[in-house]
Parts: C-alpha cells; sequence; structure tokens
C-alpha cells in the first residue's frame, strides 16, 4: 500500500467532505460527524485508524492489520464512489413559487421572520414540485400563503387594536 | 408555573425540536409534524414558535442561507431547560390518567 502521505491526506479529508455534504439525513450526519470529530487534529494514520474502527470494527482493539486497513480503503473507495456520482450531477434547478403569493407574505411578516418563513416555504415548495408537479405545487403555495397569512393578520390585528385602545386611553386621560 | 402551561401544539412542537436535534428548523418542523398527522400551516406553526420563543422556552439562531431556499437562511431552534420541564409538567397528567384507565 505505497502512497504518498500528503497526498492521501488530502484525499480523505476531501472524500470526508464531500461524503458529509451528501448526507440529507440528520442522524446519519450525526453517526458520520462522531465517527471523524475525535481525530481532526491527529495524523493521516491515526484519522484512518481511528475513523475506521469505528467505520469497519476490527476484530481486536489496537492497531489496524493489513487486512482491515485494505477492508478500509476499500470503504472510503466506495464512499468516494457514492459521492462522486452525486457530485457529477448537474444542480437541480431552483424553483421559484408564484412571486405574487410571496408577495403578499412579504407584506405580512415581520421584517427578521422574511427568510425563515420564505425560505421554509421555498423549500418546501420545490418538495411538492419534484412530488406532485408544478400545477399541483402552485396550487399548494397559493393554499399555503392564504392559510399562512390568517394568523397572521390576525397578529397584526390584535396588534392594531392594542395600539388603538392604548391611543384612547391616552387621549381620555390628556382631555 | 401559568407561565410554563402549554397547549397541545406547542407540545407538538416541542416535541418535533428534541426529535430533530440540532437540525430543527421551520420546514423539518412542519415535515416531521405532518408525518406525524399534525397538518398546519407554516404561518400557524412560526406564530406557536415565537410564542414559544417568547415564553423562555426555544431559543434560536440563523443557518447559513442556503440555494434550494433560494438564498434564504435557516432559522434553527433549539428546546431550553424550561421548555423540557414544561414539557414534562405537560406530559404527567396525562400519562397518569392514561395509566389508571389502562391505555398505555
Amino acid at each position: 500500500m505505497e502512497a504518498d502521505p500528503i497526498k492521501l491526506r488530502q484525499l480523505y479529508e476531501r472524500r470526508k467532505r464531500r461524503y458529509a455534504a451528501t448526507l440529507k439525513d440528520h442522524d446519519q450526519l450525526q453517526l458520520f460527524e462522531e465517527y471523524t470529530s475525535h481525530c481532526a487534529n491527529g495524523t493521516w494514520e491515526e484519522d484512518l485508524t481511528a475513523t475506521l474502527n469505528r467505520m469497519v470494527p476490527p476484530a481486536k482493539h489496537g492497531q489496524l492489520n493489513a487486512s482491515e486497513l485494505a477492508k478500509g480503503i476499500k470503504l472510503l473507495e466506495e464512499v468516494a464512489m457514492k459521492s462522486d456520482s452525486l457530485e457529477e450531477q448537474p444542480p437541480a434547478p431552483i424553483l421559484q413559487p408564484p412571486l405574487n403569493a410571496e408577495f403578499l407574505l412579504h407584506l405580512l411578516l415581520r421584517h427578521d421572520e422574511h427568510d425563515a418563513v420564505i425560505g421554509d416555504m421555498i423549500e418546501r415548495y420545490g418538495k411538492k414540485c419534484a412530488r406532485l408537479g408544478r400545477c399541483r405545487a402552485n396550487c399548494w403555495f397559493y393554499a399555503e400563503v392564504f392559510w399562512t397569512a390568517l394568523p397572521l393578520i390576525k397578529r397584526a390585528l390584535f396588534k392594531v387594536s392594542g395600539l388603538m385602545t392604548l391611543a384612547e386611553f391616552v387621549r381620555r386621560h390628556i382631555s | 408555573m401559568a407561565k410554563d402551561y402549554i397547549g397541545e401544539l406547542e407540545e407538538l412542537v416541542l416535541m418535533a425540536i428534541l426529535k430533530l436535534g440540532p437540525g430543527a428548523y421551520g420546514a423539518a418542523i412542519h415535515e416531521t409534524l405532518e408525518d406525524a398527522g399534525r397538518s398546519l400551516s407554516v404561518g400557524a406553526l412560526y406564530t406557536t414558535l415565537s410564542r414559544l420563543e417568547e415564553k423562555g422556552l426555544v431559543g434560536s439562531r440563523m443557518g447559513e442561507p442556503t440555494a434550494e431556499r433560494g438564498g434564504r437562511a435557516k432559522k434553527y431552534f433549539k428546546v431550553q431547560a424550561a421548555g423540557a420541564r414544561a414539557l414534562r409538567a405537560a406530559q404527567q397528567p396525562r400519562q397518569r390518567l392514561s395509566a389508571e384507565y389502562g391505555i398505555v
């Protein structure tokens, strides 16, 4: 297993990062981070050994033997192939929901809520588009904006009525 | 004690945040609740989340903007100690009654 350790280290780090980026499932990502986080400052060999000890449990604790190391390298190759195939796929186009519905949300939301709420709705809209098609996803988005607007309008009305009550109270006490 | 009282939706949202762990943000919470059979609008979810934040039961932080969200940042939520206490307090009477009736 003759190879330049620096290049191997760089390759391993790159693959680790790419593999982590492909893990959409939170539990998987957490598990993978647990595998790798403890050895961030170690050398390439320590890092690989420690990571593989967890990914491919060896027969006994301690240093990996040649066959275990080969098994680990094969596993990393599989990981790399998986992340390579995912990387080669063209990025999915970002789907824009109906702008008028989004604009309505802009009007109703507080400034600090814009990113979070509209971003969440765009993210869910993209998923709905993939599953149901654009037309049905548009219908879902309009319906969602309607049902989202109701509690926001209610909140705005509460604020306005509160201000009006306060104004009335001040006016009575001044006059 | 009155401040710690939580309603059914607040209880479900707290449980969803606990289930998701550090990856709990609006869309994920919404999806988790839908998967659990409780559908609600994003607006209703955020109204609940801001109410929980005002009560000091959850904390939040802004994440990085991502392309799939049209360059908008995620807002991550985390259950505070008071939130976990309120959740336990809300579940205890139900569990006691359920045990008495032999439902659980």
